[in-house]
């Protein structure tokens, strides 16, 4: 039986790609704090306190429930 | 709002880059001895889609040419410069030696399909089906075997300079392995990997590279493994 033919490493094709998808979505450097990571259509998450962790789909929830209730002068008022 | 590829050491010397997610030109942005490669997109949230993958991926290997650089994860998002340059200043003591730990290296993926794993037999002690199955399901994850203990050719670890296993799952049983390989043990490197090969031939291996160090550029600056 022949040797195995010598392995070259790729950056094309589909196992690379999904190397790739691995590696920059999972991997990278993640700048904590002011620094959204924001993909959509993933669940990823908001990281702006250290304590806060959340989902954007929250996050959003949280920002928009706020901005209505600064809105409404009866929540002002009160 | 402006998505963020990498940080580097220094300002890339002048020379054509590609341009942006969305079409962008790239800006830099610099705090002290650091500078971020950004440009500026008007979404707030980016399509994790092949073709914008890519893109990040050309904007980082580009810029990697030019200067040690730690490549941001994918989707990246401030909401202007001067948010930028606060995150570097707050950071530039873990953001200088994590640039220290990957000057003059490259990234490897490697996966090794084929291995046998061992699963232990589904012994009931009680309960329904359901409860036996989950019962074996958790041996099952129990005796998975970790890939520090089995990868099948640790001698691998010797041409590089570090080395992170991923987590193996009934999703994903593969071996995957990423390998932080200083360039000029590169050849070294992938002629283990043949070798390798050659004593296995059973097994699946497939070597892709060389890829900026995402899976070693996390300072971990969130508190959470990534």
């Amino acid at each position: 039986m022949s040797d195995p033919e010598p392995i070259i490493p790729r950056t094309s094709g589909d196992i690379a790609l999904a190397d790739l998808l691995d590696r920059a979505l999972h991997k990278g450097l993640v700048l904590w704090g002011e620094a959204t990571i924001s993909v959509a259509g993933v669940d990823l998450v908001y990281l702006g306190l250290k304590v806060l962790v959340a989902s954007t789909e929250t996050a959003d929830r949280m920002r928009a429930a706020a901005a209505s209730q600064s809105a409404d002068p009866k929540v002002r008022a009160g | 709002m402006l998505y963020l590829y990498a940080v580097l050491e220094a300002l890339p010397a002048a020379r054509t880059l590609p341009a942006g997610i969305g079409g962008g030109e790239l800006l830099f942005v610099e705090a002290f001895e650091l500078v971020c490669a950004a440009s500026e997109t008007p979404e707030r949230a980016i399509a994790p889609e092949p073709t914008q993958v890519w893109r990040h991926q050309q904007v980082v290997e580009a810029l990697i040419d030019c200067a040690a650089a730690l490549p941001l994860r994918f989707g990246t998002l401030v909401e202007d410069a001067v948010a930028c340059r606060r995150l570097l200043t707050r950071h530039r003591e873990a953001l200088c030696a994590q640039l220290d730990r990957v000057r003059h290296c490259v990234e490897f993926a490697l996966r090794v399909s084929g291995l046998r794993e061992e699963v232990g037999s589904d012994h009931v002690i009680g309960g329904g089906p359901g409860v036996s199955y989950m019962r074996a399901l958790a041996r099952r994850e129990a005796s998975w075997p970790p890939s520090t203990g089995t990868f099948p050719h640790d001698g691998l670890a010797a041409h590089a300079a570090d080395r992170l296993l991923w987590s193996r799952s009934a999703s994903q049983p593969d071996l995957r392995a990423s390998f932080l390989v200083l360039k000029p043990n590169v050849a070294a490197f992938l002629a283990d990997v043949s070798a390798l090969q050659r004593m296995r031939p059973d097994l699946g291996i497939t070597c892709t590279g060389p890829w900026p160090p995402y899976s070693f550029s996390d300072p971990d600056l969130s508190g959470m493994s990534p």
